[in-house]
């Protein structure tokens, strides 16, 4: 089964956008997604993989991040993308700097 | 005397430190403004965006040219954008000296800039800061043209400039100059419209408004 990327673009430690594609850099984004990332804060673009079944049964909402890992972003920091963490593995994608 | 160096090495490091947190904020704000003009290229049409048939049939892609007129703030933004493609085509930078740098033997400016026929050859125009003062010299020649030009100036839409960058909450929004792009025969999809803070179907060109647009959207 090939794997997915969900990719969650975190900005002042707010997860503000989920979707299901391969992202390498900000061209990968789209307008909408650009448009909410706050300048000064830090960004990184988290992918975690996950088989087309976990994410064939999940809708939009379920792609919600949910938090249970307030120390990776700070206080009341999101950590996962809802059922799919077990999945895959995580790790950040690509940031700023790239 | 001890306790005074060391004040003033403290002083020092918080300068030091805030001017480099200046120059990443300003980095970063580039990079993400790259993108912007990256992706608005998807919602422009246009004569010379899309491939002609006979291009089509020919396979062949010629680049999309992105230019950069003036003090380029963006330095190495656009090296991830190397390999990517819009609108089937590859996506190249080129960038042109500002208006200053091309002043005459006599100090004077030039009546329009020397790389002109190179500028109206790009898709997309962006005209630096370094340009405020000179938009009308630069803009008034592409009036007609198919280039879709951009800036973060205040007055560039009332110059005739089509898409203003705005910083908000610190994050990156734009205005539209439908008047602007009508003149040059491009169409901007509802899509990037919809996005814009505003969409000023008449331009108010000419009025003097420090860039600050009203806030009746005629979209």
């Amino acid at each position: 089964m090939p794997a997915l990327l969900i990719v969650v673009i975190w900005t002042a430690n707010t997860a503000a956008f989920t979707g299901s594609r391969h992202v390498q850099s900000l061209f990968d984004l789209t307008l909408e997604e650009l448009m909410e990332i706050r300048i000064g804060a830090e960004l990184r673009l988290d992918c975690w993989t996950a088989s087309e079944e976990v994410l064939a049964g999940m809708d939009a909402h379920d792609l919600r991040v949910e938090s249970d890992d307030a120390s990776r972003l700070g206080a009341g920091g999101p950590h996962r993308v809802g059922g799919t963490h077990a999945a895959g593995t995580h790790g950040p994608l690509t940031s700023w700097d790239n | 005397m001890q306790s005074l160096w060391l004040a003033g090495a403290a002083v020092l490091t918080v300068l030091l430190s805030t001017a480099a947190n200046a120059q990443t904020t300003t980095a970063r704000e580039y990079q993400l403004k790259a993108a912007f003009l990256f992706n608005f290229i998807s919602f422009v049409d246009g004569e010379r965006f899309n491939l002609n048939a006979e291009e089509v049939k020919a396979g062949k892609k010629p680049p999309i040219v992105i230019g950069i007129v003036g003090k380029d703030p963006f330095e190495n933004a656009f090296d991830l954008l190397k390999g990517k493609e819009v609108k089937d085509r590859p996506v190249t930078v080129k960038r042109f000296k500002s208006l200053e740098e091309c002043k005459g033997p006599d100090g004077s400016l030039p009546a329009q800039h020397p790389d002109l026929e190179a500028i109206k050859a790009c898709h997309v125009l962006f005209l630096c800061a370094s340009e405020k003062d000179r938009l009308k010299t630069l803009l008034d020649p592409l009036r007609t043209h198919n280039v879709l030009t951009v800036a973060d100036v205040p007055g560039f839409l009332e110059a005739g400039g089509m898409i203003n960058f705005i910083i908000e909450d610190n994050k990156v929004r734009f205005d539209v100059n439908s008047a602007a792009t009508a003149r040059a025969k491009l169409e901007i999809r509802s899509k990037l419209l919809r996005l814009a803070r505003t969409v000023k179907s008449d331009a108010l060109e000419g009025s003097s408004d420090g860039g600050r647009t009203p806030k009746t959207q005629d979209k």
